[in-house]
């Protein structure tokens, strides 16, 4: 299941929100509408938790989580590190992280087994990831960019890429995550995937923008929805895909 | 300007006229997807659009009823396609074409699209069947490189089986001459038109993707430019090696129904609450109600940020005290044990040395850069520049006798400076005595005793010569001289007053400056007093008296004489 959604006329999604497979992060925005977009899918099946980190409501780039833990960055307040704590089950590891790169969700992407983060962060910081979220972590770069939590989607069942990162690389990462990857875009052509949308493994929430070529990109590949599976975009979809980017 | 505007009206009038016209054009999107609907009049053009897209085309049962081209838009495989239906065509020669028809054969002619030719066999429309193939064969070359679909329409009246043998021969013929394919439908019975729609959409998608490929492939076959990013995107990197990822799915999500937003019995989202409760920017969502706490009741307890001076959230454990005290056993426990001692050994001697002699220089350095700071800072004195500044003999002679000069010269040029300056001269020793020195004193002279007697002393010094203060020599007094007789020169030649001329202003005595006056003022009037009557006035005077006499006026009054 993919659904479009923004918040505040932002098509960042991944900005304001972080979402996992046991609990998902919003921002406290003016209104309840982007609360309700994740409401309506997750109601009763996971925690959804109105929060801010560092009292700014970037909480999708400055948190990154998995199932098994959730990293905040060090300025988070203590009060909102308990309100984490008190809205999140208790199976969740909570840790706020002594880390110069404070904008975790920038520079970790992680599913429920592997990391890929960002080549400068520290050593501690790495072994607390390995330990927090209960991953393998590699240092990678993604299409030459640093920032793997930005130009990186990623679940459990497949991930999305920055459009622009070699099908060589590609394979390798695909390789190293052992999940399908394909590159791809959000938000009519926004390469920033990573920030553009939020997914776990039953679900997605994607920019308003989002054409609906991207979208089945998305479905396709997070395997989100009956009968759907990656090797449809380059078998079946391949027309509509082809028409569409070229 | 108006007048202008006035004699323009016709023209303006027109512009008008064209320029809504062109804004009722239909927006026509040359490059993208498109069918195109051709065929005679009345076979069902419009009705087709109608079936397949939005557009909200008239359909009548009369020929030309659609006299421009619309366009209607649908969407097929996640793409957006365009259809455009033209007004009829009959099969005459080009020149003899009417503008509407023309219209057709533009489009036709010029649009990169799929072609659509309706054909109706039952011909309820008016035209028989043959005529129709004769058209398509007429306006055939038009359809060079493009695609081409023959659509049997009203298919519920007749197919194109129930045709004569020779009929469906020639059709047969037509379909195998050119690369057409025939499809049939029926608008009226909705029979086989999404079929007719989808086949000519799949066509029109394969056409354009093979051509983007071979476009994109250069001669050797190698990808280029923006096709190698779009096989990039199609590509799915799939792992190799076998490990599993788990996805990790809940129960309730896979068992979750889907969320409708029309359904009254929906589950209420945060969303309704907000609206039932004033909307956004009135309702203020409580944080604390989704908390997961072990006791309900607990939700809604207010914590203390600080206690006792103290952060509360630094003491969230409840066996935080144990935890340190565990922590720092281990700490003096280490710390006994010598983890923490550092090794000495590498301090040897020379090590040390240097160690001691950097620290002096840093010392050193330190003390220079407080001693200029010091000197710098000025604390409201005022700067006087060295040069200004007297420097004592004795300075100057341990100076330059460090620096290892001979100061004797200087010594002595610099004491006969000073002493020269002091009292009176004593040239007359100096010059009549000064090899005698040692001989005896004289009484003087009875002429130089008097000469003495008589000067008196010299009460102040001798004041400075101003015209030659602040020249350097002869020279340039004379210069400076020179230039201040040039200036000078033009007020002597005109005999004019300079600033250095005596003068006196006049003074007016009070009573001719102030006094009561009823109109006017001093100025407006002049008083002539008889008793001071100058000489001047003297005969106009007198002859005033003599007539005043005549008057038999008193001549000796004060007389006025207004101006």
């Amino acid at each position: 299941m993919a659904v479009r959604a923004s918040f505040e006329n932002s098509n960042e999604v991944g900005v304001f929100a972080t979402l996992t497979n046991s609990y998902s992060l919003v921002a406290v925005g003016a209104s309840e509408n982007f609360y309700s977009v994740f409401e309506a899918e997750l109601q009763d099946v996971i925690p959804i938790c109105h929060c801010t980190i560092a009292g700014t409501r970037i909480v999708g780039r400055l948190t990154a989580g998995n199932r098994k833990g959730l990293l905040v960055p060090t300025s988070t307040t203590d009060q909102e590190l308990q309100h984490l704590r008190n809205s999140i089950p208790d199976s969740v590891k909570i840790q706020r992280i002594e880390e110069r790169l404070s904008a975790l969700g920038n520079v970790i992407c992680a599913n429920d087994h592997v990391a890929l983060v960002h080549p400068d962060l520290e050593r501690e910081t790495e072994e607390i990831i390995a330990d927090v979220l209960g991953v393998e972590v590699f240092r990678q770069t993604i299409a030459d960019n640093v920032l793997t939590g930005s130009y990186m989607a990623l679940s459990n069942q497949g991930g999305i890429v920055h459009p622009r990162t070699s099908i060589q690389d590609q394979d390798e990462l695909s390789s190293l995550l052992q999940v399908p990857l394909v590159a791809g875009s959000v938000n009519r052509g926004s390469p920033v995937v990573g920030a553009g949308m939020v997914v776990n493994d039953w679900m997605a929430v994607t920019g308003l923008d989002t054409t609906a070529t991207e979208l089945s990109v998305v479905e396709s590949v997070f395997k989100l929805g009956e009968g759907m599976a990656p090797g449809a975009i380059n078998t079946t979809n391949k027309e509509t895909m082809v028409e569409s980017f070229y | 300007m108006a007048t202008i505007c006035k004699r323009l009206k016709d023209p303006l009038v027109y512009l008008e006229q064209v320029r809504q016209h062109l804004g009722r054009l239909p927006a026509v999107d040359p490059n993208t997807r498109t069918l195109l609907i051709c065929g005679y009049p009345n076979v069902g053009k419009s009705s087709f659009l109608r079936n397949i897209s939005r557009a909200d085309v008239d359909v009548q049962p009369y020929a030309f009823t659609t006299k421009s081209l619309f366009v209607g838009h649908f969407d097929y495989k996640m793409l957006r396609f365009q259809a455009i239906d033209t007004p009829g065509i009959l099969d005459h020669p080009l020149e003899e074409m009417n503008t509407i028809e023309m219209q057709s054969i533009t489009a036709i002619a010029h649009l990169r699209s799929a072609i659509l030719y309706f054909m109706d066999l039952s011909e309820q429309c008016g035209y028989s069947v043959s005529a129709q193939m004769a058209l398509f064969k007429s306006i055939k070359p038009l359809f060079a490189n493009k695609l081409v679909f023959i659509v049997i329409n009203k298919i519920d009246v007749m197919r194109p089986e129930d045709l004569d043998a020779d009929t469906q021969a020639e059709l047969q013929e037509l379909l195998k001459s050119g690369n057409v394919e025939m499809l049939q439908l029926s608008c009226t019975t909705t029979e086989g038109l999404m079929n007719v729609r989808n086949a000519a959409c799949d066509r029109l998608l394969a056409e354009r993707n093979a051509q983007k490929l071979k476009a994109g492939t250069n001669a050797s076959g190698e990808v280029t430019g923006r096709l190698g990013d779009v096989l990039r995107r199609i590509h799915v990197a799939q792992p190799i090696g076998g490990i599993l990822r788990e996805p990790f799915i809940p129960e309730a999500a896979l068992n979750k129904m889907k969320f409708d937003k029309d359904d009254p019995n929906r589950p209420k989202l945060m969303r309704d609450i907000e609206e039932e409760n004033g909307g956004p920017g009135v309702f203020n969502v409580n944080l604390k109600d989704n908390y997961l706490l072990a006791d309900d009741s607990w939700k809604q307890d207010k914590i203390p940020e600080t206690f006792n001076g103290r952060n509360v959230y630094d003491f969230i454990d409840p066996e935080i005290e144990a935890k340190l005290a565990a922590l720092e056993e281990e700490e003096e426990k280490l710390d006994g044990e010598g983890y923490y001692e550092e090794d000495e050994e590498l301090a040897d001697a020379a090590e040390e040395d240097i160690r001691y002699k950097a620290e002096l220089i840093r010392e050193k350095r330190q003390l220079i850069r407080n001693e200029n700071k010091m000197r710098k800072s000025l604390k409201n004195r005022a700067v006087i520049p060295r040069s200004k500044k007297a420097i004592s003999l004795n300075k100057l002679e341990t100076g330059l006798q460090n620096a290892g000069y001979d100061t004797t010269a200087i010594t002595a040029r610099a004491r006969s400076l000073s002493r020269q300056s002091r009292g009176r001269t004593r040239t007359e020793d100096t010059e009549e005595g000064g090899d005698n020195a040692d001989t005896m004193d004289v009484d003087a002279t009875p002429a130089e005793r008097l000469r003495r007697s008589v000067s008196t002393a010299r009460m102040r010094s001798q004041s400075t010569n101003r015209r030659i203060d602040g020249v350097t020599d002869g020279m340039a007094r004379t210069k400076a001289e020179r230039l201040a007789k040039l200036g000078q020169k033009k007020m002597n030649r005109m005999a004019r007053q300079g600033e250095a001329d005596r003068h006196q202003t006049a003074s007016i005595p009070k009573w001719l400056v102030a006094g009561k006056r009823g109109m006017g003022s001093t100025r407006s009037r002049v008083v002539v007093v008889g008793v001071y009557a100058c000489a001047a006035f003297g005969g106009v005077w007198r002859g005033l008296m003599g007539l005043m006499g005549l008057m038999g006026l008193d001549g000796g009054a004060l007389v006025e004489f207004d101006l």
